[in-house]
């Protein structure tokens, strides 16, 4: 095609034509978008959240005060031979470090009038899966028993499971949301599609007289649609960015920011919205084109 | 296909026999096309294949309603040929099988020799391309003007502007509406929308050209006028297939008349009149 501006014209001309419907598609875009992006950037702070707890549950082997250096490596050996440990996942905490760590986690006060050190040495186990964390310690605890020279044994506990546990829930609930919301985006381009080519049937009509092809025809309804699309995105990035620089004055929390667990950047969230309005005006469009504009 | 050059020496003409034919009576002017008709040399057409072959074409709606039944018909190169019927004869189903709008269901349709039936979808719009349309209603789009309503029918087909810009004076000339490029269907007579939608169709100088009541909506005069300028494209050697209740026109022309009724071929007369003489 010499003049691809002549589709551009045509689209936009068809756009103005049906401001109405072209507005109630292209608001229902943005209010679509605004929820995506506000999806994505929960969700995506949510499972840095989880990720990070996650790498966080570990299974720790307590070793008897009087266990022999044979007893203490022989359980470091089970443990590394255990297929849900991470290869090279198991550490040698001993008492020194313990006391080092704890003191760095806990104000002084609390350990100031401690005169010996309390605790003990330990096993340190990180694991392939997270959710086998109580398979495996039920393991360690059989096998420390016969090995002897355990003293205890505990995984990232209940919190753990339950956050995993609900991490499922909060996914297949945000998935159906988004999906739900997408579909509503598509029925409703697809419909705005409908009226255009309803308001212009005459001129459909008289392109397939004069032997328009297949694709002439269609391309402009296609265009209109991924502009709608694309248009619904553009203000659903504005309005977004503008409610997080609000929100972020008055609710730190909501800067979705901490060490270790982080949102979506912006910038990639930005594009990523582009693209997704568009692919519903395209899709919008062809679900249309495929029932009513069979040339 | 046909050449440009066949249709030059049609342009004086054209130009000429508008200003002039104004000024006759009615009468003066069916007597000119009668006469036209006697001594107008006929452009030679190649007696190789036919413009249209219809074999026992049937066509029935939804397994009931019957458009067309049994139908066969041959019509060759540069032939005039007036189709008439009541309506609901199956006038408009003959139409719109030839633009492979509807397909037949039973029997086989040839444009130019090629089959409709093995005709890909994607092929269609080339099919269209090479047959020109007339209709009663004109079908002009109201938000364009003179110029750009037959500039469309070659914007559509990907033609490079300066092609256009070339062509589409020049056809606009030819139908005697130079003078009203700009102006909008709605500022135009019946006549001279009539005249815009002929110079779309004939844009392209289609091998054939199909016409849906084109003077349905004309009065008299007017429809004498667009005859003739029918007629002139007729003589450039373009198959003209008209459907028609102009009881007048028909028997004035007599040229070759193919009746339906009820989707049956009932008489197909080679100067026949409207009905049977």
């Amino acid at each position: 095609m010499r003049r691809p501006g002549f589709f551009l014209v045509e689209a936009v001309r068809a756009l103005r034509n049906n401001l109405a419907t072209t507005v109630a598609a292209t608001v229902t875009v943005l209010i679509v978008l605004y929820f995506l992006g506000v999806f994505v950037l929960f969700g995506t702070y949510l499972y840095a959240k989880v990720d990070k707890e996650r790498s966080g549950v570990r299974v720790t082997v307590y070793l008897d005060k009087r266990a022999s250096p044979a007893q203490i490596s022989a359980i470091g050996a089970r443990l590394r031979q255990n297929p849900d440990v991470k290869p090279n996942g198991v550490k040698y905490v001993s008492k020194a470090e313990a006391w080092a760590q704890l003191k760095k986690r806990v104000p002084k006060s609390v350990w100031e009038s401690v005169l010996t050190n309390p605790l003990p040495a330990s096993w340190e186990a990180s694991l392939q899966n997270p959710g086998r964390a109580k398979d495996v310690a039920a393991t360690v605890r059989g096998m420390a028993g016969a090995e002897r020279g355990a003293n205890g044994v505990r995984y990232g506990g209940r919190d753990a499971d339950r956050l995993l546990r609900n991490a499922a829930v909060v996914e297949a609930v945000i998935g159906g949301l988004i999906l739900v919301l997408a579909i509503s985006a598509v029925a409703l381009i697809a419909n705005t599609i409908r009226l255009s080519i309803f308001a212009r049937r005459r001129e459909v009509e008289v392109m397939k007289l004069v032997g328009a092809s297949n694709w002439f025809v269609r391309l402009p309804f296609v265009l209109e649609g991924m502009l709608c699309g694309l248009g619904g995105a553009i203000l659903s990035i504005a309005l977004l960015g503008i409610s997080l620089v609000l929100l972020k004055d008055h609710l730190p929390a909501a800067s979705l920011n901490e060490s270790g667990a982080h949102a979506i950047a912006f910038w990639l969230l930005a594009p990523l919205l582009l693209l997704a309005g568009t692919l519903l005006g395209a899709i919008g469009s062809g679900v249309t084109m495929r029932r009513f504009l069979r040339v | 296909m046909l050449k440009r050059d066949d249709i030059e020496l049609e342009h004086a003409d054209a130009a000429n026999g508008n200003g002039a034919t104004h000024t006759l009576s009615r009468g003066e002017r069916l007597a000119l096309l009668a006469e036209e008709d006697e001594h107008a040399p006929r452009v030679k057409v190649a007696a190789g294949t036919p413009m249209i072959v219809l074999e026992r074409v049937t066509k029935v709606y939804d397994g009931r309603v019957v458009g067309l039944r049994d139908v066969s018909l041959r019509i060759d190169k540069g032939e005039w040929v007036f189709l008439v019927g009541q309506s609901g004869s199956g006038k408009s189903t003959f139409i719109r099988l030839l633009l492979k709008e509807l397909d037949p269901t039973e029997g086989s349709i040839l444009i130019g020799g090629r089959s409709l039936a093995t005709l890909k979808r994607s092929r269609v719009s080339q099919l269209r391309r090479n047959i020109g349309c007339v209709f009663q209603d004109f079908k002009l789009l109201p938000n364009r003007n003179t110029y750009q309503n037959v500039a469309y029918a070659l914007e559509v087909q990907g033609m490079p502007r300066h092609e256009i810009d070339e062509k589409v004076p020049e056809i606009l000339q030819l139908v005697g509406l130079a003078d009203k490029l700009d102006r909008f269907p709605h500022e135009l007579s019946g006549g001279e929308q009539q005249r815009v939608s002929i110079a779309r169709a004939f844009v392209n100088h289609p091998p054939l050209l199909i016409c849906d009541e084109p003077t349905g909506n004309l009065d008299p005069d007017t429809s004498v006028g667009i005859m003739q300028l029918l007629y002139r494209i007729n003589r450039t050697g373009t198959t003209v297939v008209m459907a028609t209740h102009d009881r007048e026109m028909v028997d004035r022309m007599r040229r070759r008349v193919v009746a339906l009724e009820r989707g049956r071929l009932v008489r197909d007369e080679r100067r026949g009149g409207y009905v049977v003489t």
